[in-house]
């Protein structure tokens, strides 16, 4: 491999002579698309899941503005009934596939693949994953999986919906089976993602860094890996069943073979709750990052809150019955599942208490990845406490598969695993490309984002509680003032994003260049040059508490934080402990 | 966005509907305080941990804010086991007692009391459909008051979901199964069935509605609705009566009335018509033909549409329901131009006790003008019809009647004529060849063979061919008492006979191909 | 790369050439690579670990299905093919110890053995799909064997198994409830989803079943043999994957390439094949045993 130097990632020169960073490092299509670098594939996972973000995103927008009208705005018949149910297809198709694409293209790679390939070795202070070669597979498995859904999409859009319920899912004519076979592909891309990033964090940990000295986004991402590792195979065998029901009729999940259409949702719910918790636990941990660098204040509760992720993977295990209390599993069933739904709520609000707690007398700093992590914790307590209500039994009834729910799981996922996500990207961000974005945009931007995703979604857990069903491509007149004021916070939202999106690319290329450490973090990703060089690190850094900020001052002349001496190999201070 | 589409929201709005609070709706059911107790404890209890978190989040970001005279963190602890302890074991309090009075709530809901009155629920893309103890059939849900009710419900197709917000019920429809739920409705009024499960392209318009009354006029309401014949004590046309069975029975959410295109052929100037069948053959669209289609859908298929959408009607529309089979059938050619007598019912549009003679001359009576005099006729000149067709002046050889009846009857649906399998057996070559019966016994299709085989299939059983396939109409439109001669049966076998290297007078009917002339 | 063979330097240096950039020792990588080799077994249990639940609760619903079925199978073949997968295990354990001592030609010898089991097992099972085909023992709408009045198989795969119970009715509380509405003269209608075997989109073709009405065949006979072609196939796809790695192995050991100083991919194949075995260890009895 060749050494570039003296270039610059921009076209304005900032430095005669920079030293070679990773994006410098090998500059043909090849020396990217077959990097071995866990940083450059992570940046190949962000621009796709991005892309894939944009198109899903847009989907959003048409759903959104179909619900305009009780009648449909966008797709609706021309006056007979069964004009309005060919076209009542479309809007079927429409939210079926920004499900897809958000699920399985979108929030569940996106924190572990972009975020966590990039960050997770510079965190431990190693050079690359366990499994560079198997890295790379898991990315063009994944891009495999992204085409596979756009031919599907292309042939004959499936109109299911992301649970492919069976039969229905046997009956429709569409292609239910390419489009299964390309989530299998992103399954097994996620399955091979978790067992590197496991034995990464297994093999790979530097000598002093003991588990309970890694950082929390470290042990957020070992218990994602977990839940990967152990629950997408289940889901992937669900997938291969359903594609033998359409291929061969073998009947295990049709009733007309004599099957059991609800072993599908059983085994498909074995997967997808998990799958929750895979998306939400990376955001959990950017966020238990973030509060204690811009608090600059030492994290609270380490244990409790390493622990908690650890437990939330675990108990997440058991709770998959509670997404089918009304399909006629039996009611002690439905008991033992409610029962641990509210235990999983438990070690969430610890994490929120623990979160505050570190904030606590701290000097906090409202940049913008500090107001993401802010808007985090406002809007997953209204997503986990609309949760609790769902475990409950009796109110479930009331309220499965209304709007409700639809608001419920937007607010954790939108509000929780994404937000985590764009507020680790920003707090990031310095690092990957070398350049500051505009902070005063970025604060903006991130208040009216949050304005937006309460407008759009609060209104559908008012709806849902009022009986809206979801899924409904025209519903009664009396639900139309919430429809409304959803459709218009999914506009604002659009005005945020595309607001993110300009500063982001301008920053770029026009953005101020990032210091080593500009927002003052202890933990070892911050201790190599900004971007970081091929091998992320010129010397092996030592190892101190990732929490403790007492050595690091702000030096105005570089706009970045600085060590004032090196800190001693020291454990967590005496005056933590008691 | 237009003016226009701007104005039309406006006027689609309802703003008396509250946008203040996240509230359930007025529950109706014996399981709504409950229902609402919880939901409130809940709601209180989030409002003050959102307020408490929100009030922390911002009181701390303004009163710990870093200044530049504030650039460190106070001196505090990172680390409080015992206010570790305190706050897992408050949320976990709170939520065992949420679990508990959840539980409580729904073992209730999921053991209807012994004395429930039964109601059976149909599901299907896209309609419900509620048949109740005395037999009645209704589209809309009639509850009694203070009357528990156990609901029985099945799908005919995919997952549906049975879900009345205003009574705190919901519960999926499985197919294959029986699912059962229960409600006492504690109020009289008028509350909407919506369905929660995606079911398709009709899914969000899979409505119906609830209306509870008190017991005696329930009774009265499921009375009037179990006989949708009538109305006021009055026969209805048929056609009228097809018109809301094309409502209740879901035929709507796949066939328009007005031309406009479907997942399944528009019924506008359907009957009458010539339709391509997905095997390359045309078709008239005549009676035999359209019950065909509703009654064994699998069996013919036109071109152009799905195979397998179309649900089995099966026992809605035979046997004792076969009114209902000729109530829609007069429908369908009430909405043709291309309708005539080979395309309508066996019976006449207005049943008798009315006044043929005023209805057609009035014309208003029944909802289809056009057909209408044509049905009062006599049933047995609807009969006929297709008897008389080919004997115009010249005798038509009765093969080739025959071959005509192949197509109108149906039996294209499972018999080829050109020795390919079916699900029938093909007609190629059956004449005088020898057959092998399930009662181990092998016989030679003779005459008598096979008129059996045709009016009574019931009673021979042939090796390789699925019993209990073959309709057993064809005794009742081909002979007994309203077919003294036979002459369509007969026409049946000697066009079975031309179709065989073995025919032979053993296997001909009784009576010659070309009748004598008139 | 096991601890218990002392490499010399020559061994040593060929361990160096083969360490990645980002591994600090030969050791680190190898124990790197074994743990995320088990990890990625797990995932291959996890995935048979949804079959075995599909069984399991089928045959919770089902027994009688199970008790009849399981007599169409032969336990004699099942059992070959348990010896010979045994067998193959122990020449693959083989194949890892002489590459870790450099027995280069023992090592050969035992991959092809290995191999060679594979192969075999393939063959019986293959004949065994064959019959079953034949006799229409098949999943879904293939399901059509041919039965007597007795039902008996006309034409047997595994000699005349006589049927040892009467499968019991199967009702349910919620048909016996409509069942007995009928009785009472009200207009009731099950699902009109019949049982089988009638085509995947089963709710337009519902007729009646095409085999005659049996009161000895238990309905629903098909789900069984869906279930056991579906975990027998996965089971084999792996049995051919892991024949076409060994392969591949067996090539490089003709080559020379492995030896103290390197035969990671042997042992991480050797893992492979062991979970392959243990697989068929629960199918054979779960099968091909039911009583």
């Amino acid at each position: 491999m060749t050494t570039v130097t003296g270039s610059n990632f921009g076209d304005t020169p900032v430095v005669p002579a920079k030293p070679d960073n990773y994006l410098t490092h090998g500059k043909t299509i090849s020396s990217w698309l077959l990097t071995l670098d866990h940083k450059r594939i992570g940046i190949m996972y962000l621009i796709t899941a991005l892309l894939a973000f944009f198109i899903g995103g847009m989907l959003a927008e048409v759903i959104r503005t179909q619900l305009l009208v009780p009648q449909g705005l966008v797709f609706h018949g021309t006056g007979s009934v069964a004009s309005s149910y060919a076209a009542y297809r479309y809007y079927n198709q429409v939210f079926t596939l920004h499900g897809i694409i958000m699920v399985f293209l979108v929030l569940i790679p996106i924190i572990p693949g972009a975020l966590g390939n990039f960050a997770l070795p510079l965190l431990l202070g190693a050079k690359d994953v366990a499994f560079p070669k198997l890295n790379l597979i898991s990315f063009y498995l994944y891009v495999a999986g992204a085409v596979l859904a756009i031919v599907s999409t292309v042939l004959g859009a499936v109109d299911t919906g992301w649970t492919f319920y069976t039969p229905f899912s046997i009956q429709t004519e569409s292609y239910v089976v390419v489009m299964v076979l390309g989530i299998f592909l992103v399954g097994f891309s996620s399955i091979f993602t978790g067992i590197n990033f496991m034995v990464t964090i297994h093999k790979l940990r530097p000598p002093g860094m003991t588990w309970f000295r890694m950082p929390l986004f470290l042990w957020s991402i070992y218990a994602t890996s977990l839940i990967q590792v152990a629950a997408t195979p289940v889901v992937g065998i669900t997938f291969v069943l359903l594609m033998m029901e359409r291929v061969m009729g073998i009947g295990i999940f049709n009733p007309a073979l004599g099957g059991n259409p609800v072993l599908f949702q059983e085994f498909f719910w074995f997967y997808s709750h998990p799958a929750v918790y895979i998306m939400i636990l990376p955001a959990m941990g950017i966020v238990s990052e973030i509060i204690p660098v811009f608090s600059r204040k030492h994290i609270f509760g380490y244990e409790f809150i390493a622990l908690s992720s650890l437990a939330i993977a675990l108990i997440g295990f058991l709770v998959w019955g509670h997404h089918i209390f009304v399909n006629g599993q039996s009611a002690e069933l439905d008991a033992v599942f409610s029962f641990l739904t509210f235990i999983v709520a438990v070690p969430s609000a610890i994490k929120v208490w623990n979160w505050l707690a570190t904030m606590y007398k701290g000097a906090i700093v409202l940049k913008t990845p500090m107001l993401y992590a802010l808007s985090f914790i406002v809007l997953f307590t209204i997503g986990g406490l609309t949760g609790v209500v769902l475990g409950a039994l009796s109110e479930d009834v009331v309220l499965h598969d209304t709007y409700f729910v639809v608001g419920h799981f937007h607010y954790v996922m939108m509000g929780g695993t994404l937000i985590g996500f764009i507020a680790g990207l920003h707090y990031w961000w310095p690092k990957m490309f070398g350049r500051m974005y505009n902070e005063r945009i970025a604060q903006w931007t991130c208040v009216i984002l949050f304005i937006g995703i309460n407008l759009t979604f609060f209104p559908q857990l008012m709806v849902g509680a009022d009986g809206m069903p979801r899924r409904y491509a025209s519903y009664l007149p009396m639900y139309q003032p919430y429809m409304i004021v959803s459709t218009i916070g999914a506009y604002i939202q659009l005005v945020a994003f595309l607001s993110m999106a300009s500063y982001l690319m301008h920053s770029l290329f026009y953005g101020k260049k990032a210091p080593v450490n500009p927002w003052g973090a202890a933990s070892l990703d911050w201790e190599t040059s900004s971007p970081p060089p091929h091998d992320n690190f010129e010397t092996t850094p030592s190892v101190g508490d990732p929490y403790d900020y007492a050595d690091l001052v702000f030096d105005s002349g570089i706009n970045g934080y600085v060590r004032t001496e090196k800190p001693a190999d020291s454990p967590i201070p005496v005056t933590a402990r008691h | 966005m237009s003016v226009t589409t701007i104005s039309q929201i406006l006027g689609h709005m309802n703003f008396g509907h509250t946008l203040a609070a996240l509230w359930l709706p007025h529950g109706e059911s014996t399981f709504s305080p409950p229902v609402q107790f919880l939901w409130d404890f809940w709601y209180w209890m989030s409002v003050f941990f959102t307020l408490l978190i929100v009030g922390l989040v911002v009181f701390f970001s303004i009163r710990y804010r870093y200044t530049k005279n504030r650039t460190i963190a106070d001196h505090s602890p990172s680390h409080n086991n015992p206010l570790e302890i305190t706050w897992t074991a408050i949320p976990l309090i709170i939520v065992m007692v949420m679990f508990a009075l959840g539980f409580k709530t729904y073992m209730n809901m999921d053991s209807p009391p012994a004395n429930s009155y039964n109601i059976h629920v149909i599901a299907q893309k896209w309609s419900w459909t509620f048949v109740y103890e005395n037999g009645a059939i209704s589209n809309t849900l009639y509850l009694p008051v203070n009357k528990p009710v156990k609901l029985n419900m099945t799908s005919k197709d995919v997952l549906h979901g049975f879900w009345i917000p205003d009574l705190s019920i919901q519960r999926d429809v499985v197919p294959g199964r029986v699912m059962t739920t229960w409600v006492e409705a504690t109020h009289p009024g008028k509350y909407v069935l919506q369905c929660a499960e995606y079911c398709g392209d009709g899914h969000s318009e899979m409505r119906a509605n609830v209306v509870v009354e008190a017991y005696p006029k329930f009774q009265r309401q499921i009375l009037a609705a179990a006989n949708i014949f009538e109305e006021d004590g009055k026969p209805l046309p048929l056609a009228t009566v097809g018109k809301k069975l094309y409502t209740t029975l879901g035929c709507l959410g796949c066939h328009s009335v007005d031309g406009s295109k479907g997942t399944g052929p528009t019924w506008k100037d359907l009957a009458g018509s010539k339709e391509v069948l997905a095997n390359g053959r045309t078709v008239s669209v005549n009676y035999a033909f359209l019950k065909t289609m509703i009654t064994h859908p699998g069996r013919v298929l036109i071109k152009g549409f799905p195979a397998g959408v179309m649900p089995s009607y099966g026992s809605r529309f035979t046997g004792k329901n076969v009114k209902n089979l000729y109530a829609v059938v007069w429908y369908i050619n009430s909405l043709s131009k291309y309708a005539n007598k080979a395309s309508e019912p066996p019976v006449p549009n207005l049943p008798k006790g009315s006044e043929p003679a005023s209805s057609s001359k009035s014309g208003s009576a029944a909802a289809t003008p056009a057909t209408a005099t044509a049905g009062a006729k006599a049933p047995a000149a609807a009969a006929t019809a297709v008897a008389k067709v080919p004997a115009g002046p010249k005798p038509v050889p009765l093969h080739v009647l025959g071959a005509k009846l192949y197509t109108s009857l149906g039996c294209i649906g499972c018999h080829t004529v050109n020795g390919q399998p079916g699900v029938g057996p093909t007609w190629k070559n059956l004449a005088g060849y020898p057959q092998k019966l399930t009662n181990g016994k092998t016989v030679i299709a003779d005459y008598q063979f096979l008129r059996t085989m045709i009016i009574d299939p019931g009673k021979l059983d042939v090796v390789g061919v699925p019993a209990g396939v073959m309709p057993t109409m064809y005794k009742y439109q081909l002979s007994g008492k309203k077919h003294p001669h036979e002459t369509k049966l007969n026409a049946l076998i000697w066009y079975i006979n031309t179709l065989s290297n073995r025919s032979s007078k053993a296997t001909q009917p009784p009576v010659p191909d070309v009748p004598a002339a008139k | 790369m096991s601890n218990a063979v002392a490499m010399t330097p020559t061994e040593e240096q060929v361990a160096r050439e083969h360490l990645a950039h980002h591994f600090d020792t030969p050791q680190q990588q190898f124990d790197a690579g074994t743990l995320g080799m088990w990890m990625f077994l797990a995932t291959e249990m996890l995935l048979f670990s949804g079959l075995f639940c599909a069984y399991a609760v089928f045959r919770a619903t089902h027994p009688e299905v199970f008790r009849y079925a399981g007599e169409y199978l032969d336990p004699v073949s099942g059992l070959i093919n348990a010896l010979i997968l045994l067998t193959s295990g122990l020449t693959m354990a083989l194949a890892v110890r002489f590459a870790q001592t450099g027995k280069r030609f023992a090592l050969s010898l035992c991959l092809a053995l290995t191999m060679l089991g594979g192969v075999a097992f393939l063959a019986i099972h293959a004949k065994e799909y064959f019959d079953n085909g034949q006799a229409k023992l098949l999943w879904g709408t293939h399901y059509a064997p041919k039965v007597g009045p007795n039902g008996k198989p006309i034409a047997p795969i595994v000699g005349t198994v006589p049927l040892t119970a009467k499968p019991k009715p199967v009702t349910s509380a919620g048909w016996t409830q409509l069942d007995s509405l009928a009785k009472a003269g009200f207009v009731v209608s099950h699902s009109d989803i019949m049982p089988a075997p009638l085509g995947p989109s089963g709710v337009a073709r519902a007729q009646k079943p095409a085999a005659p009405q049996n009161p000895f065949q238990p309905a629903n006979v098909q789900i069984f043999f869906g279930i056991y072609f579906l975990m027998t196939g996965l089971h084999s796809l792996h049995v051919i994957i892991g024949i076409i790695v060994i392969g591949w192995l067996l090539i490089r050991s003709l080559r020379g390439e492995f030896g103290p100083g390197y035969n990671a991919p042997v042992v991480y194949v050797g893992m492979y094949w062991g979970v392959v075995d243990m697989v068929w260890m629960f199918l054979f009895p779960l099968l091909y045993l039911i009583h």
